[in-house]
């Protein structure tokens, strides 16, 4: 499995790579979705899309409470970056206890991570090592490892599968404390055994 | 887990599977799909591609500056080291 470094704030210019990763999308488009955007609705790419307009305006206009310091992601070997999310710290109450956490806002795949025809940016693991790395940050910062993400319908069940409890039907799911542990040894054992990609 | 050999569990190898899935398709937002939809007309609007142009002037400007800071150091020492 693929490396990945943490990397937040201002220690990278997220602006100008969302803006190399626009060009990128609109050159996919062009060669892989018939120049047609319509041919990439309700696909990974098209939330690719979105989301890389949402962070892109949440940076520059402050408009939803996301500032570049809420800004983290990973970059490979190479430094190029390959995923990317906004955080906010959250206090939340599970199961009557009052819990400190981080929240995932949004997260983004590279747009090379997110269509099927391999480029040679394209490195897998990037997203999973991206929730890994908040996680850990939660538990540097002695939340416990809790972390909260809203996940869309399509993919709920996935993170229900390692380890996310889903919290009252929104969406809004949650990795406790246990659960958080848990995650981080099978992301070590995934590592050391999946050694190629 | 038990996998003194190493051997992953079917379990294991299930989420495996799961966090495949996830990197190929994270799904993290609450972006609902009107919104979507308004962040992706506003991707390829002109509006959204002229402050992308902007952005990229002034990064340009700033590595030409860079660029003229560098290469006037360039000048002063070697017309230090032909004195």
């Amino acid at each position: 499995m693929n490396i990945f470094s943490y990397v937040f704030g201002e220690s990278i210019d997220f602006v100008s790579i969302l803006d190399e990763w626009s060009l990128k999308a609109q050159e996919y488009i062009n060669t892989y979705f018939e120049g047609d955007r319509e041919n990439t609705r309700d696909t990974p790419f098209w939330d690719c899309v979105s989301k890389i307009q949402f962070l892109i305006d949440a940076i520059e206009f402050g408009d939803q409470g996301i500032t570049i310091n809420d800004m983290r992601g990973v970059v490979d070997d190479r430094q190029i970056l390959q995923a990317i999310a906004a955080i906010t710290e959250v206090e939340l109450e599970y199961e009557g206890e009052k819990l400190r956490a981080i929240a995932i806002e949004s997260l983004t795949n590279a747009p090379w991570n997110v269509i099927e025809y391999i480029q040679v940016e394209t490195r897998k693991g990037a997203a999973t090592s991206l929730v890994e790395e908040i996680v850990k940050e939660s538990q540097s910062k002695q939340f416990g490892g809790v972390v909260k993400l809203f996940a869309i319908p399509r993919a709920k069940y996935r993170y229900n599968e390692i380890g996310f409890i889903e919290t009252d039907g929104s969406g809004e799911m949650l990795l406790t404390r246990e659960l958080a542990e848990r995650f981080l040894a099978n992301q070590v054992y995934r590592r050391s055994a999946q050694l190629f990609d | 887990m038990t996998q003194a050999d190493n051997t992953p569990t079917q379990e294991q190898i299930k989420m495996w599977q799961v966090l495949d899935e996830i990197d190929r398709d994270p799904g993290i937002g609450r972006l609902t799909p009107t919104q979507q939809e308004a962040l992706v007309e506003k991707f390829f609007s002109k509006e959204a591609r002229t402050q992308r142009l902007e952005r990229v002037r002034k990064r340009k400007q700033a590595l030409e500056l860079q660029l003229a800071s560098v290469t006037a150091m360039e000048k002063q020492l070697t017309e230090s080291l032909n004195q």
